[in-house]
């Protein structure tokens, strides 16, 4: 089934032609995995150098992937209890907690 | 989503993400006489204080809270870390937690130049009942050094920002937003009272987008955008202009510094050191980082700099970078912290030692 756009915003994104490069970045953050998607929004290989666990600390306070990472302003201290992401990573809550 | 399923996806994502091991730059093989003197602070959850001359750590203090950034005293003597809880105040002499200063989350707090003040960016999450969060506006607050951080100021900013240059008698104010916009405000304006500008040099590339650091030297503020060819905008902050330098291809910025004597401007790229001529306003010369980097801090003297490796095998590291000739000096493991913020002691606080 076909999906029509109801709104002029949703009329100009369904004109615009797909990217040939599916990001699996939000923003400029890489904090996701989404197999199939290992490019940047730009088309670069990961950004990253080593996967989420190096950016995820960078990436929380200015953006989020759902349900992955909260929003770092409305969970400010949502890392308290992960001092070190490659032993404690258990210990991030999920949102809602 | 349940913790059996972030788990999951956490897993497949590590395993995903491992992939061929780059080419490890090569390290300095003999140490030469001179090595750095610094003292160097690196932080998640919990801080290190690093002596970089032994490379070791010689003081841990857990904060049990997300540690945004790390400020010290123009002496050294004292450090200022922005958490997620509020502002702690670190005796530096004696590595030791000194007291907490506030108790709304902060995500940057600074010392004015007169070192008197402490200037701190803060906001106040609102939790109900429901377990919904409201994000309240930001607030710039100064708090008084001299009169036992008692506060002195408090301005409500607006939503979401990450990022403020306060206001000086004769130059702009700067603030960045979580959106990436980018807002002047002239000399004694209101910091809610900016107005958006549009960064020359960006406006043909539709997917750039400002990262949200800042980094200043005197009148000069670099504000980072990543894009298909990533660059630094330089913002005078006395006649509100901008200028951009090209970093000559697309990376991710996550972390900025000027030197001492404003000549360069490093950026940590992730994965490489780049070095900005600030008089060419070009490239001019980059170093391949072993592993992926956040933060960086430069020392008094210009000669170093410092950088998280937020993960080195079960830990983390930071690592040493000679300035001239740019090579990897030194790397200090870290056996239980991940660290993803970086700070040099002034040397004027080192005679203490």
């Amino acid at each position: 089934m076909a999906i029509k756009p109801l709104n002029r915003k949703a009329a100009s994104l369904i004109a615009k032609p797909p990217d040939d490069a599916r990001p699996f970045s939000f923003g400029d953050c890489c904090p996701g995995f989404l197999p199939g998607w290992e490019v940047d929004q730009f088309g670069n290989p990961d950004q990253c150098g080593g996967g989420w666990a190096s950016d995820i600390y960078a990436c929380q306070p200015g953006c989020y992937w759902t349900a992955q990472v909260p929003d770092g302003m409305a969970y400010p201290d949502w890392f308290s209890r992960c001092a070190n992401v490659s032993q404690d990573w258990v210990n991030l809550c999920t949102v809602p907690d | 989503m349940h913790r059996a399923g972030l788990t999951l996806l956490l897993a497949a994502a590590s395993f995903a993400c491992k992939k061929e091991a780059p080419v490890a730059p090569k390290i300095e093989e003999k140490k030469p006489a001179e090595a750095p003197q610094e003292i160097v602070y690196a932080a998640s959850s919990a801080l290190r204080v690093i002596d970089a001359r032994q490379g070791k750590v010689i003081a841990s203090i857990p904060i049990q809270h997300t540690i945004y950034s790390i400020q010290f005293s123009l002496d050294g003597s004292a450090a200022y870390l922005a958490t997620g809880a509020g502002v702690f105040e670190v005796d530096a002499n004696a590595h030791r937690l000194r007291g907490q200063l506030t108790d709304r989350p902060a995500s940057w707090a600074a010392v004015d130049a007169s070192g008197s003040k402490l200037e701190v960016l803060e906001h106040e999450v609102i939790v109900h009942k429901d377990g919904t969060r409201d994000i309240e506006p930001f607030h710039w607050v100064a708090l008084d050094l001299t009169a036992g951080a008692k506060p002195i100021a408090d301005e409500e900013i607006g939503q979401r920002v990450m990022f403020v240059v306060p206001p000086r008698e004769d130059r702009h104010h700067l603030v960045v937003t979580a959106d990436g916009e980018v807002r002047l405000g002239k000399p004694k304006t209101r910091l809610a009272d900016g107005a958006a500008v549009a960064l020359k040099g960006t406006a043909k590339d539709e997917k750039a987008r400002v990262r949200h650091m800042v980094a200043t030297r005197g009148n000069s503020a670099f504000v980072p955008v990543e894009g298909a060819t990533s660059e630094v905008v330089e913002i005078d902050l006395v006649s509100g202009d901008s200028r951009a330098m090209s970093l000559e291809r697309s990376v991710r910025i996550r972390g900025m510094a000027a030197t001492p004597d404003g000549k360069s401007l490093l950026v940590n790229a992730v994965g490489e050191l780049i070095v900005v001529d600030l008089e060419t306003r070009a490239v001019r010369s980059a170093l391949e980082l072993p592993g992926a980097h956040v933060g960086l801090a430069i020392s008094d003297d210009g000669k170093w700099a410092f950088l998280a490796q937020t993960v080195d095998g079960t830990g983390g590291a930071v690592t040493i970078v000679r300035l001239d000739p740019l090579a990897v000096h030194a790397k200090v493991h870290l056996d239980d912290i991940s660290p993803w913020t970086v700070a040099v002691r002034p040397r004027a606080g080192m005679a203490s030692l």
